[in-house]
């Protein structure tokens, strides 16, 4: 048999991968901070300046992205297609301990590409009402569409409570599933 | 006569003791003095509400109600501020409507009762009959030069029309197929109403924003003109109502409620909550009360189909959900001796099985070590390689490198060697 290096992600995917951990994370505590306020003794307006920048910096970034995935084809490999459907049964074993391979389903599983795209549209949802928050008299259409600026303020909570719940099912599944794809996100490389 | 530029200005300056009505009186009796302009015959119609709106209305003070009433607009029907009675105060209604048709202003207090037709809300009888609410306004309406619905009620249903909304009210906007200008609040400001009316008097139609609220008077959020501004931005922040400091933390709903409160104040420039010491409650805002509610609390409750739930619920049983599913999964990765597997023989990636085929998008980088064992896949692959490589090669002969290609600045090409 044949031992391979295997280039699992491109040096732009991991630089984009931890920009977009780095931004997220200080844009969650900078969002709770905003919600529930008063727990540091130091002026809110910082708190404020500090995710009015990352906001932008995360419009910046998941642009990038998008436009990377795009042009290299990794979209192909990140967003879960009707191709993907026929693979839910074995992985669903798999994930069950009815099954004890967890098969081959090219990069990642349509588990990984559900959870990618439901973050892709989860990002969208945050970009799309941050945007309308922060500009509320430019946005004044979809502020009236969308049933005014509370409701808005709770859809971009609950967004952010729905990536504070996935993200640790990935780490959990990073972490504990498969250690050479975990490496791999740090290096680019696997060994087969 | 005031140019529509000093107007506005008039409206949005507030000076301490002095109403607007007072700055605007001179100049409108000039204006109707010189001829320039008519007094408008106006129509108050109240349909489900409180009152609230004519009482805040008869709070202005100079000029009072009488001269409002008597000397800048012509008011031909308020069933409660008018003189004339029973039979003769509806004549005059309906008279107004047919003579002054396409001239007089509609004011509507109230939201719009429908269900049952109306019934639920007689408004008149004319001639022995019961007219609703709903009725009335479909026939007024439709005649008026400009429909004013005053009041969070008439524009936008508000307390009328809050959950569970058993008569089932909506707004004036809902009902009528015109262009409605809405005054919001819970009761509206007189000076709202006032300048309101002067500049349809004067200048026609006001410059309005998404929902058809005047922007003089409803162009920037109460958190923005805040005189607590300063402690928000501090990180000031109150407890319990009464406290120093911002109201954010205990449910001010200052930042999602445009109007102009701060600096006008109430009951004629004294006060106003936040100064008095309790969260704005955002009357003026088009989702109040449903969407306001609990006034305490930062965010509304939610309303499902079941009854109404807190946010904070759905969150928590959703991370109890994840919580549970992370750690069973533990548990049995570790029972079955999954966890271990992994762990000890992961740190390279899965052969895979007979029968399986391996990923097609891995990029293969370098073979380490051959054993006699030659794979027959990766021979049929580096052949596959070279023959796509000779491929291109013949193709970029004939054809330039698409767009897309040209912007593959990062994609490595390593395995071509």
């Amino acid at each position: 048999m044949l031992k391979e290096i295997i280039e699992l992600h491109s040096l732009p995917v991991r630089i984009l991968h931890w920009t977009q951990v780095f931004i997220i994370i200080t844009l969650i505590i900078c969002g709770f901070y905003i919600h529930y306020p008063g727990l540091l003794n130091i002026p809110f307006s910082t708190i404020k300046n500090i995710k009015g920048v990352f906001n932008f910096l995360l419009i910046i970034n998941s642009s990038l992205y998008i436009y990377y995935s795009i042009i290299s084809k990794h979209y192909l490999e990140l967003i879960f297609s009707f191709r993907d459907i026929r693979f839910i049964p074995v992985f669903f074993k798999y994930i069950f301990f009815l099954k004890d391979e967890p098969g081959y389903y090219g990069k990642y599983n349509p588990g990984q590409k559900a959870t990618y795209t439901f973050w892709f549209l989860l990002i969208l949802v945050q970009i799309f009402t941050g945007l309308t928050l922060f500009y509320p008299e430019t946005f004044g259409f979809f502020v009236k569409l969308l049933g005014g600026l509370n409701r808005i303020r709770i859809t971009h909570y609950f967004a952010t409570w729905l990536f504070v719940f996935t993200i640790p099912i990935h780490l959990y599944l990073a972490i504990t599933e498969d250690p050479a794809k975990l490496q791999s996100i740090f290096t680019g490389y696997a060994r087969r | 006569m005031l140019s529509r530029r000093e107007f506005l200005k008039l409206c949005m300056q507030t000076t301490a003791g002095m109403s607007l009505a007072r700055l605007l009186r001179p100049e409108i009796l000039k204006a109707l003095d010189q001829g320039e302009i008519t007094r408008s015959p106006v129509i108050w119609l109240e349909l489900g509400s409180c009152t609230g709106e004519s009482i805040s209305l008869d709070n202005t003070l100079d000029p009072d109600l009488k001269r409002l009433f008597l000397e800048i607009i012509d008011l031909r029907y308020h069933w409660l501020f008018i003189q004339a009675q029973g039979e003769l105060a509806i004549k005059t209604l309906f008279k107004t409507v047919e003579e002054d048709a396409g001239r007089f202003i509609l004011v509507v207090e109230g939201s719009v009762v429908t269900r049952n037709d109306g019934m639920y809300n007689i408004v008149l009888d004319r001639n022995g009959q019961l007219i609703p609410g709903i009725q009335l306004l479909k026939e007024i309406a439709p005649q008026a030069k400009h429909v004013v619905a005053v009041g969070a009620c008439a524009a936008f249903g508000g307390p009328g029309a809050a959950y569970p909304n058993p008569a089932k009210a909506v707004g004036v906007q809902d009902i009528l197929n015109l262009k409605v200008i809405n005054i919001p609040g819970c009761p509206s400001h007189t000076e709202w109403m006032v300048g309101t009316l002067a500049h349809l008097i004067m200048y026609g139609e006001p410059e309005l924003n998404n929902y058809n609220c005047p922007t003089m008077f409803f162009g920037k959020t109460i958190h923005d003109l805040c005189h607590r501004r300063s402690d928000y931005d501090n990180g000031k922040f109150a407890n319990y109502p009464g406290d120093e400091g911002c109201f954010y933390k205990i449910g001010c709903k200052g930042p999602v409620t445009y109007a102009d409160c701060p600096t006008r104040q109430w009951n004629n420039h004294i006060n106003w909550p936040v100064k008095a010491g309790i969260p704005c409650i955002g009357c003026a805002n088009p989702h109040f009360p449903d969407g306001m509610m609990p006034y305490f609390e930062h965010l509304p409750d939610i309303y499902l189909p079941g009854g109404k739930t807190r946010i904070e619920k759905i969150g928590a049983t959703l991370g109890g959900i994840t919580a549970l599913g992370i750690s069973s999964h533990m548990i049995g990765s570790i029972l079955t001796g999954r966890m271990g597997k992994n762990q000890i023989k992961g740190t390279q990636l899965r052969e895979p099985n007979p029968g399986e085929k391996a990923p097609v998008q891995e990029k293969i980088l370098d073979n380490l070590e051959k054993t006699e064992k030659t794979s027959q896949e990766l021979v049929l692959s580096k052949l596959d390689e070279i023959l796509r490589y000779q491929h291109n090669l013949n193709i970029k002969l004939m054809k330039k490198p698409s767009f897309l290609k040209k912007l593959k600045f990062w994609v490595k090409k390593k395995d071509e060697k």
